[in-house]
């Protein structure tokens, strides 16, 4: 190759000199710019927040922007905040000074992010969470559990089998854990003594889902919140009692099928204990039984809101339901004051018996709750056979029934379990019976007024003030004549004050409205007749009637007659023949009874019949 | 009975403004409460704030007198910083209308806040802020608040990348 000539050496030389030297003062003054433009910034109006004010900003930016919904109840991280480092220079600096910024760390970040925001978040508390990640990810995460606060891990069995020997040293920073194991019924999945190395001296929060753990653990210490879901290894009652006599500052507790089923009651050597900083309870499983042990052990505050719903197929439901009423007034022992309980709902087998039972005790002194609304249906009462039996007196005898404003049934309730077994219920003022034995009802309300009106009692009445009452067609119950007289001596006892004067207090004082559905029409119902127009005139009358998909229901004497003995009667027209049923009036369906529990608890709940509205 | 009557504190501002104000008012400033505690004798001297306008302290006090009597929140600075990330931006409507204001007043307002330390004024205005910020590229952000773009190209080029995960997350 030729050598190159001198002079262009030269020239190439002073070239390169003269670029190296533009080429310095460009970056000079790209630099002076970039100066300028930096001083220019602080003189704008934000730049006067001081760097922890202006860090304050970003955590508002954050939350803002990271709370995503995932699956209903968990949350990721989104980062779209971090588009605040890419302003200037100035809020770059801020943000990557403030560790707490960068301590939470998701499964949902690419790999180098967590890498990355670990270095970042220097040594500030972490909050972790791990669903699904990788071997490497749940490394660097259990090399960091010297200064982690919240770690919530939600794995699938292999994965929790990788991780979980990395978990092996103390954890003094960590506040709240949650360890979801999905459908696992590997007995293998358990957090051992050596998780943590036993050091968790900070947890308050624990929930374990799919999850085993020891009742000695040390993770039982000191816990304000515990919620167990489906361990693989159940406890059995009494464990679960030495477990949480070690939760003295509890506040919420969750237990969803923790119990072994089938398994014995508590032992007798273990005593209640109270748990007086609870505020809510949930327990939730099959082992019906136990779960009623584990409530009977317990004591909590008034205000504390008890959720109970237990499904079994074990044992007799009656008992069961027995036992559940015998555990609620056991709650009300001198050691404790009595929950309140907001919405129970019991399960047996496929069928419900639901106990809603909202509002405050009437005075602080109060340890009564009672029932205001009474719904009881399905299945589970046809198991119960809500026939005349001393099972069925037994347990409404044990509900708080003096409050009843409204009864909704679909079941089988003999007659005389209507008429003895709830008592007066003086506050109820709205039934609601479906199905073929609702007739029971209707039956009782007769019976009432046939055997508890004294027959000699009108004739005194009548000789005191004359007959009043208006003769009806010769339609009495028990005969024209004696009917007559009955009528006119009811009409006299109506709030009578009169020396020597009988007062008759029939069935369900106070019953206004009175909903039939369903049900095979007495086809006799003069003796009904007489007895709602007894009710009318002692002020005691039913306001209103519907009647809905009745067999044997008509036009004629027996409407005309409970027209004249209720102010409002709805009849849907059908009287059991298909053909009519299409021209129903379709207002009887229009009608939409619901009760708001809030206005009923504030005393105006309404029951809303289109145009008229009645107080309940 | 007629209640007792409210002690009255006299402060000045920077421009001599001079406002008297019911104490139970001043004490949301946890700043003003501290200096009161520690005075034992009444003194009628305005207590001096140099670092705060007139008008802005008419902003101030005018917060101050809506939220009276509602609990101060935690001074643990740590545990507060924890609560901030948890709580959410909402903002309630009356603060709202009270932050209506221009940037200028905005950021003297929640500068006031951080000099009389009080937390839930600071809340109100740093909550403001992000929510003007929340869901704008750096460079709507940069023409929001009259920022210029003050890095090199490489250090652009190094900072996008670095974001690349950030993208459409």
């Amino acid at each position: 190759m030729a050598p190159i000539h001198p002079i262009l050496t030269q020239h190439f030389d002073i070239s390169e000199v003269a670029f190296a030297k533009i080429d310095k003062e460009l970056a000079a003054l790209r630099e002076s710019i970039r100066a300028l433009h930096a001083f220019r910034n602080t003189f704008t109006p934000i730049h006067r927040l001081p760097p922890e004010v202006l860090t304050r900003v970003f955590f508002f930016v954050q939350s803002a922007q990271t709370i995503v919904p995932y699956y209903g109840n968990r949350a990721a991280i989104s980062l779209s905040w971090v588009a605040v480092t890419r302003v200037s220079r100035h809020w770059r600096e801020v943000a990557i000074r403030s560790p707490s910024l960068w301590s939470h760390i998701s499964s949902n970040y690419p790999k180098c992010v967590v890498q990355e925001w670990l270095q970042r978040s220097k040594a500030a508390p972490l909050s972790v969470d791990l669903r699904h990640s990788s071997p490497e990810e749940a490394q660097l995460v259990a090399a960091s559990l010297s200064r982690i606060r919240e770690l919530k891990l939600e794995l699938n069995f292999s994965c929790w089998n990788r991780l979980s020997p990395n978990l092996s040293s103390p954890a003094p920073f960590l506040e709240s854990l949650t360890i979801i194991i999905p459908d696992n019924l590997q007995p293998t999945s358990t957090i051992s003594e050596s998780t943590f190395a036993g050091v968790t001296p900070r947890l308050r929060n624990l929930e374990l889902t799919g999850c085993s753990v020891d009742i000695n653990s040390s993770l039982f210490a000191d816990l304000t919140a515990l919620k167990l879901r489906n361990p693989p290894q159940k406890f059995s009652a009494t464990d679960l009692l030495t477990v949480l006599r070690k939760l003295p500052r509890l506040t919420s507790l969750v237990l969803c099928d923790v119990l072994h089923i089938g398994a014995g009651p508590v032992s007798s050597n273990v005593e209640s204990f109270a748990l007086s900083s609870l505020e809510s309870v949930s327990i939730r499983g099959w082992s019906f039984l136990q779960d009623l042990d584990i409530l009977a052990h317990l004591s909590f505050p008034a205000k504390t809101i008890v959720d109970f719903h237990s499904d079994t197929q074990l044992g007799d439901p009656a008992s069961a339901l027995l036992d559940f009423l015998t555990v609620h007034k056991s709650s009300r022992q001198p050691w404790t004051t009595p929950p309140d309980l907001h919405n129970v709902t019991l399960t047996c087998g496929h069928s419900q018996l639901r106990l809603y039972m909202n509002g405050e005790p009437a005075d602080s002194s109060s340890s009564r709750m009672e029932l205001l609304q009474f719904e009881i249906s399905g299945p589970w009462a046809g198991t119960l056979e809500m026939s005349d039996k001393p099972e069925t007196a037994a347990i409404f005898a044990a509900m708080p029934l003096s409050s009843l404003g409204s009864f909704t049934t679909n079941c089988n309730i003999g007659i005389n379990t209507w008429a003895n077994v709830f008592g007066p219920l003086p506050k109820l003022k709205r039934i609601s019976a479906a199905g073929n034995r609702a007739v029971n009802l209707l039956t009782a309300i007769t019976n009432d007024f046939k055997t508890r009106c004294p027959a000699d009692y009108g004739k005194k009445v009548q000789n005191k003030t004359g007959a009043k009452g208006k003769k009806k067609k010769g339609k009495g119950g028990r005969g024209g004549g004696k009917q007559n007289v009955r009528t006119t001596a009811v009409a006299s006892t109506s709030g009578s004050s009169n020396p020597g004067m009988v007062v008759w207090d029939p069935i369900f004082p106070n019953l206004q409205t009175l909903d039939l559905h369903e049900m095979m029409f007495p086809e006799r119902t003069e003796d009904l007749i007489a007895a709602l127009r007894a009710r009318k005139m002692v002020q005691k009358g039913i306001t209103s009637m519907v009647i809905a998909e009745c067999r044997n229901m008509s036009e004629g004497d027996t409407l005309e007659g409970l027209r004249e003995v209720v102010n409002r009667v709805i009849w849907d027209g059908w009287d059991g023949t298909d053909d009519e049923y299409d021209e129903c009036e379709d207002d009887v369906y229009g009608y939409d009874v619901d009760i708001d529990m809030d206005d009923y608890l504030d005393g105006i709940s309404l029951y809303d019949w289109g145009d008229t509205y009645m107080p309940f | 009975m007629a209640a007792p009557a409210t002690q009255q504190i006299k402060i000045r501002c920077n421009d001599e403004k001079e406002f008297t104000v019911d104490r139970d008012v001043l004490e949301r400033s946890v700043l003003i409460k501290n200096m009161l505690e520690d005075v034992t004798e009444q003194q009628d001297a305005p207590i001096p704030l140099p670092n705060v306008s007139g008008p802005v302290m008419a902003k101030v006090l005018e917060y101050c007198t809506h939220h009276r009597g509602e609990p101060l929140p935690s001074a643990d600075t740590e545990q507060s910083q924890d609560e901030t990330r948890k709580r959410t931006t909402d903002i309630s409507e009356w603060d709202q209308k009270f932050i209506t204001v221009d940037q200028e007043m905005l950021f003297e307002i929640i500068l006031a806040a951080n000099y009389l330390d009080i937390k839930s004024l600071l809340d109100v205005g740093c909550k403001t802020v992000a929510n003007m910020i929340k869901g704008k590229t750096p460079e709507e952000i940069r023409k929001l608040f009259n920022i210029v773009n003050d890095f090199t190209p490489e250090e652009e080029a190094q900072i996008k990348k670095e974001n690349e995960w950030a993208e459409d997350r």
